[in-house]
């Protein structure tokens, strides 16, 4: 009963100093980021604030596509949910409450619609491209429910006068209106959404969640509901993304159609994937990086930008599979000799 | 009243049979997506625009967008869609990206206005004491026409014997011999000139503006679903389905409305037959 | 012995016209070992694929120690304790070797345990190698390995030995007979030379049915089982 030990175990235990090293890494780089908009014009805060918001849902999707194996469309109608439900049942709420009544309201609705088309789907065994379409029909509705319903949701014009973050318990009351309480709302949630999700998928969840993905028939097989965590991850997802949305109308002010469209979530697929998927913090970065180089692509052409994208989406299948960051980590690795890994090397 | 809300059921379900008969075939070979293919409409309907335009002639622009839609079909098969065969979501998200470039290409050369076309067939004919346009008939002979040929490609061909084969057991048709890329290649050249004179067609009823794909995209995947991959009866059957349910509802409730219903009920049906009503 | 833990009672499947299964009665207790023998189409897999909850039968019970579980899905015999190998090795690539077991192990962690089970499979400090770089035999029992660590009261395994060497084979022959003393045990097997070393009962399928039953020489020696199936090797 005796076998040869492969040498893979020694190199999987430098692996995982490696991890822990860029684990720091990613921590200190993640603080640097989020840090120094702080010094910088409101103006630009503001615009950093936005680059946040949309890390936020480029998070709530890696979860789902990089975690979950679910490649989705639909982040933009969950994104849109959160942001009406602010603008349309905030101004409703007395006090300083509004953005946080319309937030729940709209990770409510979010999680019921998510829940109920999810339900019906995943249980019915529908996976893959199916799964990515009908959570385009969502957007493609979505966006023609905020153009068209516009007693409701300002039509075209979208609507004004979403109130900013806040919260008032019985005579007492705080609310985040200038852009440096905007700036730090907006990225303390960001920044508690990552660890939380990193935390959850290191432990069981991961895994288990790594092993639908690898064979979801084998999981089954040991027991585990499959469709149950499928199901919770996409539901948990569509919430975050409604957060995003939340976010965003509560720091603008202000909803537009123009926001829940496809080209918002054809843009977290973009960060997702050019930050590596499943790593949860590459999309946070890369939603930064690919956000300001967009800034700078926009102010000479506005219409180069979605032919780049186009291009970026042929590029990444057939060079980076990975993703960019992941790649372009893995040649620093391969290029900066380690002291830590001197011993097998 | 009945009858025109029959004829004008019978002609969304006409466009949707154009534009989803070549998406089944196609998914049910390689559970491939071609996320493009509502731009094939779209280029179908521009190319039938200009040809029209310079040549005065729509049904010359008919015959035009076919060719151009099949030889589109043809570069993306050979130039990206090819490498990617055990990749599915590679595929998706290589052929959104051509999807977006063409929406951007079109945006940049023609602009954001409505091309003009001209329907070749003007007034009306009386059915029964009820006037109807012309065009739309010919329009739903066309589908008709269409999917009997596809039925015939598909039944009474060699092609379609290998093609029928594959959709059945992809393993089994290459241990016969059968080469299933050259005949996934030919499906999706055809599924893109099908999807292009869909364009061509409904031109003179529609707005031709560069965006005008992403119309037709989720509706015919929904097509698939609702009916089942790669089947003819199944096209027929969830064309009929989505279109017949739409229309209705339009008379009944606002197009959102109508639209987020179809949804729902092609996501309940999913539920209950996960592969669709008569799948192959 | 004591009560069986997996119990079969005139048990069918039809798929349309075709009969599959027919009538087949089946029950293994704690230590007990069956193999199930019979050529292709002989509804072996057919018979595990209900024995898991993946196919419900037309006619007859499952039970799983005395509960019938008859129509009940797959991950609720799984949680009663019935677990599967499948015949192709079916690992989580891309997890390592202790995080397969530990997903296997569903409810709780308990390291020591899972320390056991690498060291029954002899793979003593390999925890954290990648599983998808394994080799093929060591990849069959690591799959029989996340069978076990969920303390299974049934094990179920199809063609434990497919593609392995005669070394590797007696290696699984020896873990098949130490798991045996924790649960009950079916396999499905085509190597004959397995079998005889295995030297349990077997029961011989022919077209859906049993057509015979009894320790391996007995069956080998009948002449029905010679005609139709070990007459031609």
């Amino acid at each position: 009963m005796t076998l040869q030990a492969s040498s893979s175990s020694v190199k999987a235990t430098t692996q995982n100093k490696g991890g822990l090293a860029s684990i720091s890494l990613s921590a200190g780089l993640m603080a640097a980021v989020l840090a120094y908009p702080l010094l910088l014009s409101s103006y630009q805060m503001d615009v950093a604030r936005d680059a946040l918001i949309f890390a936020l849902l480029a998070l709530s999707l890696d979860f789902l596509w990089g975690k979950a194996g679910v490649l989705s469309f639909g982040q933009a109608a969950f994104f849109g949910m959160g942001a009406y439900a602010v603008a349309i049942v905030g101004p409703m709420v007395p006090n300083d409450n509004g953005a946080l009544a319309g937030m729940v309201t709209g990770i409510g609705l979010a999680v019921l619609v998510s829940g109920i088309v999810g339900y019906f789907l995943i249980y019915g065994g529908v996976r893959g491209a199916y799964l990515t379409i009908v959570t385009l029909a969502l957007t493609l509705i979505a966006r023609n429910v905020a153009t068209s319903w516009a007693s409701v949701t300002g039509g075209e014009a979208g609507l004004i006068g979403a109130p900013p973050p806040g919260l008032s318990i019985g005579g007492w009351s705080v609310t985040a209106s200038d852009s440096v309480s905007l700036y730090l709302v907006v990225a303390i949630v960001l920044s508690v959404t990552l660890t939380a999700l990193w935390a959850a998928s290191r432990g069981r969840l991961g895994r288990v969640l790594t092993a639908i993905q690898d064979d979801e028939a084998k999981a089954r097989a040991l027991g585990y509901d499959t469709s149950g965590y499928l199901l919770a991850v996409f539901v948990l997802s569509s919430g975050l993304a409604a957060i995003a949305g939340g976010l965003y109308a509560s720091a603008a002010g202000y909803v537009a159609p123009d926001l829940v469209g496809l080209l918002l979530s054809t843009q977290a697929i973009v960060h997702v994937a050019f930050g590596g998927r499943g790593t949860l913090i590459g999309p946070v970065l890369a939603t930064v990086l690919v956000i300001h180089v967009q800034q700078e692509v926009s102010s000479f052409s506005y219409a180069l930008w979605p032919l780049l994208l186009g291009a970026f989406f042929i590029a990444m299948v057939f060079l980076f599979p990975k993703g960019l960051l992941p790649l372009i980590s893995d040649l620093v690795h391969r290029l900066v000799p380690r002291r830590d890994r001197g011993g097998t090397a | 009243m009945y009858l025109e809300a029959a004829l004008n059921i019978a002609t969304m379900v006409s466009i949707l049979l154009l534009v989803a008969l070549g998406l089944a075939i196609v998914f049910g070979l390689m559970n491939i997506l071609n996320m493009a293919h509502g731009e094939l409409v779209t280029i179908g309907a521009f190319t039938a625009s200009l040809v029209q335009v310079h040549s005065g002639s729509f049904w010359l622009g008919v015959v035009a967008a076919i060719i151009v839609g099949a030889l589109v079909g043809w570069v993306l098969e050979r130039g990206l869609i090819r490498y990617l065969y055990d990749r599915p979501m590679g595929v998706i998200l290589a052929t959104w990206g051509v999807s977006l470039i063409i929406q951007q290409g079109l945006l940049l050369l023609f602009g954001p206005s409505p091309q003009i076309v001209y329907t070749p067939i003007e007034g009306s004919i009386t059915l029964f004491g009820n006037p109807y346009p012309r065009y739309r008939l010919v329009l739903i002979a066309a589908a008709v026409l269409t999917i009997a040929a596809t039925a015939i490609v598909m039944n009474r061909t060699r092609f379609g014997l290998d093609l029928r084969t594959v959709i059945q057991n992809r393993e089994v048709a290459e241990l016969v011999g059968i080469d299933s890329r050259r005949i996934f290649m030919f499906a999706l050249v055809g599924a893109s000139a099908l999807a292009a004179l869909a364009g061509a067609l409904v031109a003179p009823l529609i707005k031709v503006v560069p965006t005008m794909g992403a119309d037709y995209l989720a509706p015919s995947f929904f097509v698939v679903i609702v009916g089942g991959a790669g089947s003819l009866m199944g096209v027929v059957a969830g064309s009929a389905f989505i279109g017949g349910l739409r229309t209705l509802l339009d008379y009944q409730v606002p197009t959102t409305l109508s639209q987020a219903l179809v949804l729902i009920a092609a996501v309940v049906i999913v539920r209950f037959r996960p592969r669709g009503l008569l799948p192959a | 012995m004591s009560t069986p833990l997996i119990e079969a009672d005139n048990v069918g499947v039809r798929f349309g016209g075709l009969v599959a299964v027919a009538g087949v009665s089946l029950s293994i207790a704690r230590g007990e070992i069956c193999c199930i023998v019979g050529p292709n189409g002989a509804g072996k897999s057919t018979l595990f694929n209900v024995l898991t909850g993946t196919v419900k039968p037309t006619t007859g019970r499952i039970l799983i120690d005395g509960k019938n579980f008859s129509g009940r899905p797959v991950h609720a015999f799984a949680r009663r304790g019935v677990a599967r190998k499948f015949q192709a090795p079916s690992i989580f690539s891309s997890l390592n070797v202790g995080d397969n077991l530990r997903v296997a192990q569903r409810q709780g962690s308990d390291e020591i345990h899972l320390g056991e089970i690498l060291g029954l499979l002899g793979f003593s400090g390999m925890a954290d190698a990648p599983a998808g770089t394994l080799s093929h035999g060591q990849k069959q029992w690591l799959e029989i390995g996340m069978a076990l660590v969920a303390r299974p009261k049934v094990l179920l395994l199809d063609e434990p030995t497919a593609g392995m060497g005669p070394e590797e084979t007696m290696h699984t022959v020896r873990l098949i007979q130490e798991i045996a003393s924790r649960a009950a045990v079916a396999v499905i097997e085509h190597d004959m030379e397995f079998v005889r070393e295995l030297g349990v009962r077997t029961l011989v399928l022919h077209q859906g049915r049993v057509i015979a039953e009894g320790g391996f020489q007995e069956v080998a020696d009948d002449d029905h089982v010679r005609d139709v199936y070990l007459g031609r090797g």
